[in-house]
C-alpha cells in the first residue's frame, strides 16, 4: 500500500498494522480502539498469567517503560504507554507511519538519508554510553554454542550445514573480539521501525530481551534486513527499496566506523541475527532469505 | 511432497497460437496431462499444482483438466494462476513458492515431456534429479540438454547446462527438499523478475554449492516434446488407419466366387505383419473396411483375432466404390492430415507405401 495513501487516516493505518503484526511470531494479539483522545493499541497475551508468553510480554512492557522514561533510543521515539501492564497486557499510543520495510519502496533518496541519519544517531548514542568495563563475550560464546548445537541436528539439512558453518565461523571470530555491553532494542527489524511521512520521524516497536545487552545485536538485525530484503515484500525487493536500503547501509557503516566497527563485524552480527531468527521461521520466503544471507556471509568470509 | 508442473512460459518454440501444454496429445488428453502420467505411482504426492497464467487459461475449462488428472492419479489437482507470463521456469516457481505459508518439499516436472519414474524413489531422497542415458536415446538433441556427472552412490557431482560432459542428461524431473532451499538457491543466482532464462539445473548447481546433495535416478523411458518439430515427430507415430481387407490384407474374394468367397481369408502375410506391428506399437488404431456384408462380421472378427489383432474393429457392408478420407488440418495436425494409399490388388508390399507416412518405430 503506498506510503501516501496509508497516511490518510489512522483507522486504515491501524487495520494495516493489525494485519501486519498478525504475521508476527510473538504469540500476542493486537487491537486498536479509536476514542476521543486518539487511537489506543492494546497488546495482550491470551495465555495464562504464568505462561511464558505473558511473562515475555511483561518484560517487554518493562523495557518499553524504561526506554520511554530514559530516552534510550533517541532520536527514535517509542509509543507512549497509556495503560500500565495489568493481567495479560497493556496499552500504548498508535505508532505513526509505515514499517521501514514498506516505506523503502516509495521514499526519496533524501528521505532515506534522513532515516539513515536518525538510525546512525541512535547507534552512536548507545555506543557512546556503552560500558567501558563490562563485556558480554561470555554470553556471546554461550549463545553461539547453543545455536551451534541446534544447527548440528536441524531437520532442514541445508540449514543445518549453513547454520553450523556460520556458528563456527562466528565463534572463532568473536572469541578474539571485545564486545562491550550497551543498550539495545532487541529486535530491530524492518517491521519494528515505523517511519512517519513528512517528518520522517522514527518510532520503534516490539522490544525484546536479547541473550545479552549489546547494540551490535540491533546493528546486525537491521543489517540482515537491509542486505537481504524484507521477506514480506517477497524474494526480490523493488529497485527503489534496494537502492534506499543501500543508502541507509552506507550511512550506518560510516557511523559505526568511528567506533572501530568494520564491515566484517557488521556482517557477522547480521549473521548472528540470522542464526537466531531461523529456528523460529516457518514462512518459506523468510527462511529462503535467511539462508541466502547466511550463505553469502560464508561465501565472503570463510 | 507436492508435484508442481510449471506451465507459464511463452512457448516461443511452439508458434501454434496457444500454449504448448494445452495441445492435444493423440491419446485424447492435453500434453500436460500426459506429461504427468509417467509416474508409476502417486502415493508419495499429496497434490498436483499446475502453475500457469490466467491468460493461458482464457477459454479453457479448468475442471476438465483438473478432474481428469484427479481421476487418473487419485490426487487433488489445481491451478495456481499468475497474472503475467514469466521469463523462466525458475521465475514461475519462485512466484508460486513465494505465496506459500509453509515450507514444502516438492517435485518439479516439465510439462513438455514424458518421463517414466516413481514418486516413491523421489520421496526417499532429500533432493534428486531424474536422468537418462544418451545411448538409450540417440535421437535426443544433445546441445539443448543439461548434463550430469555422477559420483559415489549416484550422487550428482557436476551439472552443466548445454554442454556435453557425460552421457547422462537431465530429463526435467527434480525433487527439492524445501521451498526455502529452492528460493535461497535462486536468490543466490541473482534471479530478477525480468532476467534472462534461468534453468532449474542452475538452481540445483547453486544448492550443490551450498552443500545440498542431489541423487541421480535413471529413467529408461523418455519422450521429449520441447519443440514443435519434436512434437510433430512424436505425434506422427500415431495414426488411425482405415484398411481394406480384400486385396490388401487378404487375397481378393468375392461374394459370388466359388473358391474365394466371403467366408474365406487367404492372408497376405507381409501386409498383415506390417499392420500387426503398427497395432503393437500402441500408437496406431486400425479400422478394417470391407464390402463384405454384416452377415460375415462374426466370422471375420474371429479370423482377424486369430491373425493376432486385438479386438478388431470392422466397418462392413461398404459400397464397392471409391473411398474418400476427409480430415481437417492445423498447425498441430499439419497438412496433409488425411492421406490415401492405393495399393495394387493382392500385392504384399504395403510397408513400402507407409514409409514416410507413419513412423514405423514403436
Amino acid at each position: 500500500m503506498p506510503f501516501e495513501i496509508m497516511h490518510r487516516d489512522s483507522e486504515s493505518q491501524g487495520k494495516f498494522l493489525i494485519d501486519l503484526f498478525s504475521l508476527g511470531q510473538s504469540g500476542c494479539s493486537l487491537s486498536v480502539e479509536y476514542g476521543k483522545t486518539g487511537p489506543r493499541v492494546t497488546k495482550q497475551s491470551h495465555a495464562g498469567i504464568d505462561d511464558k508468553i505473558t511473562l515475555r510480554l511483561h518484560k517487554q512492557y518493562l523495557k518499553h517503560v524504561r526506554i520511554q522514561e530514559q530516552g534510550l533510543m533517541d532520536p527514535i521515539s517509542v509509543p507512549k504507554v497509556l495503560d500500565a501492564f495489568s493481567g495479560n497486557g497493556y496499552s500504548m499510543s498508535l505508532a505513526p507511519g509505515l514499517p521501514l520495510g514498506l516505506a523503502l519502496n516509495t521514499m526519496s533518496r533524501w528521505e532515506s538519508l534522513q532515516v539513515a541519519l536518525k538510525l546512525g544517531q541512535y547507534f552512536e548514542t548507545s555506543l557512546d554510553a556503552a560500558s567501558a568495563h563490562e563485556t558480554v563475550n561470555g554470553a556471546v560464546t554461550l549463545k553461539l554454542e547453543e545455536l551451534s548445537a541446534f544447527y548440528k541436528v536441524a531437520r532442514d539439512k541445508q540449514l543445518s550445514i549453513i547454520g553450523s558453518n556460520c556458528a563456527n565461523m562466528l565463534r572463532a571470530y568473536f572469541s578474539k573480539t571485545r564486545i562491550g555491553a550497551s543498550f539495545n532494542h532487541g529486535d530491530f527489524s524492518f517491521e519494528n521501525i515505523m517511519v512517519s511521512r513528512g517528518s520522517r520521524a522514527l518510532t520503534a516497536l516490539d522490544f525484546l530481551d536479547s541473550p545479552f545487552e549489546s547494540l551490535l545485536i540491533d546493528v546486525g538485525r537491521l543489517w540482515l534486513d537491509l542486505n537481504g530484503g524484507w521477506w514480506i515484500e517477497g524474494l526480490n525487493s523493488s529497485p527503489t527499496a534496494t537502492l534506499n536500503a543501500r543508502e541507509i547501509a552506507v550511512t550506518i557503516e560510516t557511523a559505526l566506523r568511528k567506533f572501530g566497527i568494520d564491515r566484517r563485524q557488521i556482517d557477522f552480527w547480521a549473521c548472528f541475527a540470522g542464526l537466531r531468527v531461523a529456528p523460529y521461521t516457518r514462512n518459506p520466503t523468510r527462511l529462503a532469505l535467511l539462508k541466502f544471507s547466511l550463505a553469502r556471509t560464508l561465501e565472503v568470509y570463510s | 511432497m507436492k508435484l508442481i508442473v510449471p506451465a507459464a512460459g511463452k512457448s516461443t518454440r511452439f508458434p501454434v497460437g496457444r500454449p504448448k501444454w494445452l495441445l492435444q496429445h493423440p491419446e485424447g488428453v492435453t500434453m500436460l496431462e500426459k506429461s504427468v502420467l509417467g509416474f508409476s505411482d502417486f502415493e508419495d504426492f499429496d497434490e498436483i499444482i499446475i502453475v500457469t497464467t490466467t491468460s493461458h487459461l482464457d477459454g479453457v475449462n479448468r475442471e476438465t483438466i483438473t478432474d481428469n488428472l484427479s481421476s487418473l492419479t487419485g490426487l487433488d489437482a489445481r491451478f495456481f494462476e499468475l497474472t503475467q507470463q514469466t521469463a523462466s521456469v525458475v521465475e514461475t516457481l519462485t512466484n508460486f513458492l513465494g505465496s506459500l505459508d509453509e515450507d514444502i518439499s516438492f517435485v518439479v516436472k516439465d510439462c513438455d515431456n514424458y518421463v517414466a519414474t516413481s514418486s516413491k524413489l523421489l520421496s526417499e531422497q532429500d533432493n534428486a534429479m531424474v536422468y537418462a542415458d544418451l545411448h538409450d536415446f540417440p535421437e535426443v538433441s544433445a546441445p539443448n540438454k543439461s548434463f550430469i556427472e555422477l559420483g559415489a552412490g549416484d550422487a550428482i557431482e557436476n551439472l552443466v547446462e548445454k554442454r556435453v560432459i557425460s552421457g547422462f542428461f537431465s530429463v526435467g524431473v527434480t525433487k527439492f527438499e524445501s521451498a526455502s532451499s529452492f528460493m535461497a538457491g535462486s536468490k543466490l543466482l541473482g534471479v530478477t523478475l525480468s532476467g534472462a532464462e534461468i534453468y532449474i539445473s542452475d538452481v540445483v548447481r547453486a544448492l550443490m554449492q551450498l552443500g545440498s546433495t542431489f541423487k541421480g535416478i535413471q529413467t529408461t523411458e523418455y519422450e521429449d516434446w520441447g519443440t514443435l518439430d519434436l512434437w510433430r515427430s512424436f505425434t506422427s507415430r500415431y495414426a488411425t488407419v482405415f484398411v481394406d481387407i480384400d486385396g490388401v490384407i487378404a487375397t481378393n474374394s468375392s461374394r459370388i466366387s466359388d473358391s474365394r468367397n466371403w467366408t474365406s481369408f487367404s492372408p497376405l502375410e507381409k501386409n498383415l505383419g506390417t499392420l500387426l506391428s503398427l497395432e503393437a506399437s500402441g500408437k496406431v488404431t486400425i479400422f478394417f473396411t470391407t464390402s463384405r456384408s454384416e452377415l460375415y462380421r462374426a466370422t471375420l472378427e474371429k479370423t482377424l483375432a486369430e491373425q493376432g489383432f486385438q479386438a478388431p474393429k470392422l466397418i462392413m457392408g461398404l459400397p464397392h466404390a471409391q473411398r474418400v478420407l476427409i480430415n481437417d488440418f492445423s498447425a498441430t495436425n499439419p497438412y496433409p492430415s488425411a492421406i490415401a494409399i492405393n495399393v495394387e490388388r493382392d500385392s504384399d508390399n504395403l510397408e513400402s507405401y507407409l514409409h514416410g507416412i507413419i513412423q514405423l518405430k514403436s
